[in-house]
């Protein structure tokens, strides 16, 4: 077999580690357990593992698919294998499939489970592999047992869990506590709601109740994600909200007993370790479980006004309010840093250029006195060699971040020193080519477990080496830039909403030109009927030829007009959506045409006649569907009252026109009217928000219309033309023939 | 046969309101646009039949029905009006029933609706027909009336005596017996009643001209 060979070639001396998870790739537990697994297996020396990492996804394949699965993982993998990591007892019932013999057989497998009434013991004297089984407790159920302590006032506790397979077996595990404990609370199971609904119950439960939130996967119309609900249900509740995970903490969840998964992965390197250095662990035994976090957050307690008194002895409290300084922190010091890390980029250069000439006690002075001034940076701050990217220095506040020490004694390579995420965002980098983008902006997590973002910036080192004509090194910077980036995510949801309303307001002084469209279709449906109905009457029994032809044309033109009137109404109810912005390939003409229909009505109503001249093969552009056809919308509406609010009662017309430009670089779209031309001193006050001349309207259209514009990278502009009216035109850049081919 | 002309733009109610009318048993002439009407029918026909009916939509592109409405007066053609539109202010429907519309319907509407509507239409389109072939019988002898006679005539409505008109017209009460006579010969009346009646139903036209004198 090709794999083999190959892996054997390459491999021989590394261990060989199969990761084989019950879940799929993204579920916060399997990603807690392998991150502990493999950092640990770091720590303990073992980092050179190969690794083969698996997905049975039991929680949404059927059993026979997953049974094909773990069947196609055996023959890949058997005979390749020194160490099977297995989560979950069905994972390890699958891979040890007893057809035509036992697979893997001989191969030591750690087991790791969690530990519930359910799955009490896992039966590891019947398989013919050494096992070390390495389970955890579910943090739930001792979640469950605290609430009573917390909130001795609690009747009800309101357990709120999804539909998906992995959603139910949850349940299902917590339905058997439940069952194996007098518990004093009502147990009632919120289980199988929409989020609207769900939301709608927590907003006006009772008061003394609380709420368990178990897991969310599916809603039942459409797949979540568990931590979003969680945040959205500890927002709306008005009791409290306990979890048993550690990814529900700082959701707003007051917290509980979170089941470790990531140290539990520890748990599981260290009897990977044990049994890949040959020894130690007792095999077939079952170790004590792993010890879970409890932990709770200060701000929920404090939102409940629970006692800290009442929480179990050693809990942990997380999230207090920081001080003035702190809570404003990466504010102050991420503008000053910026100016201050450019100068200390220059001075680290010229230091570096200037070393050779310096006295050693000089040198180490200047470098322990830089070193003290990035390690008080909120940024991380590194020099790395070209290459191998040997790291040469990092600053401190990689330790405090991370929890990752790195000294320059050490030789390690960069990807040693920088989470995954990290090092992945920034990799990409170090190129020597030297037109690449040094610039990255990139989610990571700090502290264990906040969501950062961060900007970084590599910079090549001036001095090459020799014969290569690249760079010896480079200096880089990470920085924290999550406010900015959440203020920007704020913005962005608010003009989201800005241009919502205003489509809103726009569909309001259309409804008569809608009402008129839609009542012809209903009223021609009527008639159709009506005259089907009489037809029938009248020939009692044998229909001839003629009335039966005459009724199948009627049956065609209902459908026909059925059609239009639900056109309409899609045409409505698609403007009208609130969904969040969506950047596709967009076809200008085609927004255009959309545009032109939404509008038919009213321009008809109006008199209005429309030339249009649209380009059929223009190059697409990037942009969200419904915001420009609102940008073409409102201008249509401008040249209608134009038109309307003109001397010149002949000039009803307005010409569209669309087309390419700068040899297919942009792509316009013009809207001229005959009307009575723009009246304005400054034409820049035209596209100010609440800058209007007419009596009606709120003077968004122009102004959202530039915003939106902005943010698809384009512009608009108006002039007055000579003979009389405007030419608004909207300008957009369009994807390039090279792109669109790279990106089919 | 009672011929119902339709214009209406809407190329799908206009199949369906046609089909109707059809199978009620209507003679139906559609016409997509008023241009369209006036050019095919003055065409075909110098005066519509007895009891035709035209179905306008209100809302047309380039000329509207109370336009429409406005050129048939002009053209002094006698047909029924009967306005519909899917969407009408009230200011619009009180213009076009004072213009003299039957009726008017606001789409979408029910058969029953319409066709009474259509049967109310068709009534007053034959009174129209039947006062106008009267007025214009009564202008037909009134022509044939020399300028004096004319004269003579409107004082005698008006209730002058022989010998007041005498007065007016500086002539001779007996000149004015002979004239009285010939009037009342090619007005075609036998009694003063007849005539005055028939003066009414010139009136308008008479008002427009104004008064001999």
């Amino acid at each position: 077999m090709g794999f083999s060979t190959v892996a054997a070639a390459e491999e021989e001396s590394r261990p060989r580690i199969l990761l084989v998870y019950s879940a799929d790739r993204l579920l916060p537990a399997t990603v807690d357990f392998d991150n502990g697994f493999r950092r640990r297996m770091e720590e303990l020396g073992l980092g050179d593992a190969v690794y083969y990492t698996e997905f049975l996804d039991l929680a949404r394949l059927e059993e026979t698919a997953s049974r094909r699965k773990a069947r196609v993982f055996r023959t890949i993998y058997e005979g390749n294998i020194d160490l099977i990591v297995s989560m979950g007892p069905v994972t390890l019932q699958l891979l040890t499939l007893d057809e035509p013999a036992r697979a893997f057989a001989g191969v030591p497998i750690v087991l790791t489970t969690v530990e519930t009434p359910e799955v009490d013991s896992v039966n590891v004297n019947a398989l013919d592999n050494p096992i070390v089984h390495v389970p955890v407790r579910w943090g739930f159920a001792g979640t469950l047992r605290m609430i009573p302590q917390i909130q001795p006032e609690v009747e009800r506790i309101y357990v709120v869990a999804g539909q998906s397979r992995l959603d139910r077996v949850l349940e299902q595990r917590l339905r058997k506590v439940i069952e194996q404990e007098a518990f004093e609370p009502e147990m009632i199971f919120l289980s199988g709601l929409t989020i609207s609904d769900l939301l709608e119950q927590v907003r006006n439960l009772p008061e003394d109740s609380a709420i368990l939130f178990l897991s969310v996967l599916h809603d039942g119309l459409q797949p979540r994600v568990s931590r979003q609900v969680a945040v959205a249900v500890a927002q709306s509740a008005n009791v409290p909200v306990y979890g048993g995970m550690e990814t529900y903490l700082h959701t707003g969840i007051v917290g509980g007993e979170l089941t470790a998964f990531l140290q539990n992965g520890r748990d599981a390197a260290d009897q990977a370790y044990q049994i890949l250095r040959g020894g130690g662990a007792a095999y077939g035994t079952s170790l004590e479980p792993t010890v879970n976090r409890v932990a709770f957050d200060a701000r929920a307690l404090e939102k409940w006004g629970i006692d800290e008194d009442r929480l179990p002895p050693g809990a942990e409290i997380v999230n207090r309010r920081r001080g003035f300084w702190e809570r404003h922190q990466s504010v102050l010091l991420t503008s000053g840093a910026l100016i201050l890390v450019q100068t200390l980029l220059i001075a680290l250069l010229g230091y570096q250029i200037g070393k050779r000439r310096r006295a050693e006690s000089q040198a180490r002075m200047t470098r322990d006195e830089l070193r003290l001034m990035t390690d008080m940076l909120p940024a991380v701050f590194f020099h790395v060699e070209a290459g191998t990217l040997r790291v040469l220095y990092m600053s401190q506040t990689a330790r405090r971040w991370w929890d990752m020490a790195c000294y320059p004694e050490e030789e390690k390579s960069l990807s040693q020193c920088l989470p995954p995420e990290v090092y992945a965002g920034i990799l990409p980098l170090f190129s020597p080519q030297p037109d690449v983008s040094r610039h990255a902006a990139f989610p990571f997590t700090k502290y264990a477990q906040e969501t950062a973002y961060a900007e970084a910036q590599v910079v090549p080192q001036p001095h090459v080496m020799p014969g290569s004509g690249q760079p010896s090194g480079y200096v880089g910077l990470i920085l924290d830039v999550t406010d900015r980036h959440d203020a920007e995510m704020q913005a962005r949801r608010l003009s989201g909403e800005l241009a919502h309303s205003q489509r809103v307001s726009v569909l309001g002084e259309l409804t008569a030109a809608i009402a008129h469209e839609l009542n012809q279709p209903l009223a021609a449906i009527l008639l159709n009927a009506v005259t089907a109905g009489k037809l029938l009457d009248k020939e009692d029994a044998a229909l001839d030829e003629a009335t039966m032809g005459e009724l199948r044309e009627i049956v065609q033109d209902v459908v026909a007009d059925d059609k239009r009137a639900a056109n309409i109404i899609r045409r409505l109810r698609k403007f009208l959506s609130r969904n969040p912005v969506q950047m596709t390939r967009v076809d200008l003409s085609q927004v255009v045409t959309e545009a032109l229909r939404l509008m038919q009505g009213d321009l008809a109503l109006n008199g209005i006649t429309v030339n249009t001249d649209l380009s059929p093969n223009l190059p697409e552009v990037h942009g969200d569907v419904i915001q420009l056809e609102q940008v073409i919308v409102n201008l249509l509406r401008n040249a209608e009252d134009a038109i309307n609010g003109s001397e010149n009662k002949d000039a009803k017309l307005i010409t569209v026109r669309t087309g390419a430009a700068d040899g297919g670089k942009t792509v316009f779209c013009a809207v001229e009217d005959a009307g009575s031309g723009i009246d304005v001193v400054d034409p820049k006050k035209l596209f100010e928000a609440f800058y209007t001349t007419k009596a009606h309207g709120m003077g968004l259209g122009l102004s959202l219309g530039q915003r939106i514009m902005e943010a698809h990278g384009g512009e608009i502009s108006a002039e007055n033309l000579d003979h009389a009216g405007a030419r608004f035109t909207i300008t957009l850049p369009s994807i390039s023939q090279a792109q669109s081919q790279s990106h089919p | 046969m009672t011929t119902v002309h339709v214009i209406e733009d809407d190329a799908s109610f206009q199949k369906s309101l046609a089909r109707l009318l059809r199978v009620e048993g209507y003679r139906v002439e559609v016409h997509p646009c008023p241009k369209q009407f006036f050019e095919d029918s003055l065409q075909t026909w110098q005066e519509p039949g007895e009891g035709d009916v035209l179905v306008v939509d209100l809302r047309l592109p380039y000329m509207s029905g109370l336009e429409v409405q406005r050129r048939l007066k002009e053209l002094d053609l006698a047909l029924a009006l009967i306005f519909i539109s899917a969407h009408a202010d009230i200011a619009t429907s009180v213009t076009a029933m004072k213009a003299g519309a039957v009726d008017f319907l606001e789409k979408p509407f029910t058969d029953q609706e319409f066709l009474q509507t259509l049967r109310n239409a068709v009534e007053a389109g034959r009174m129209m027909k039947r006062e106008r072939r009267r007025r214009k019988d009564a202008q037909e002898r009134y022509a044939r009336l020399t300028r004096r006679e004319k004269q003579v005539f409107q004082l005698v409505v008006a209730g002058c005596a022989n010998k007041v008109i005498a007065a007016e017209l500086g002539a001779a009460e007996a000149t004015v017996k002979i004239h009285r006579r010939r009037v009342m010969e090619k007005m075609e009346v036998e009694s003063l009643a007849d005539l005055v009646r028939l003066s009414e139903i010139l009136s308008p036209s008479l008002e427009k001209k104004g008064l001999p004198s």
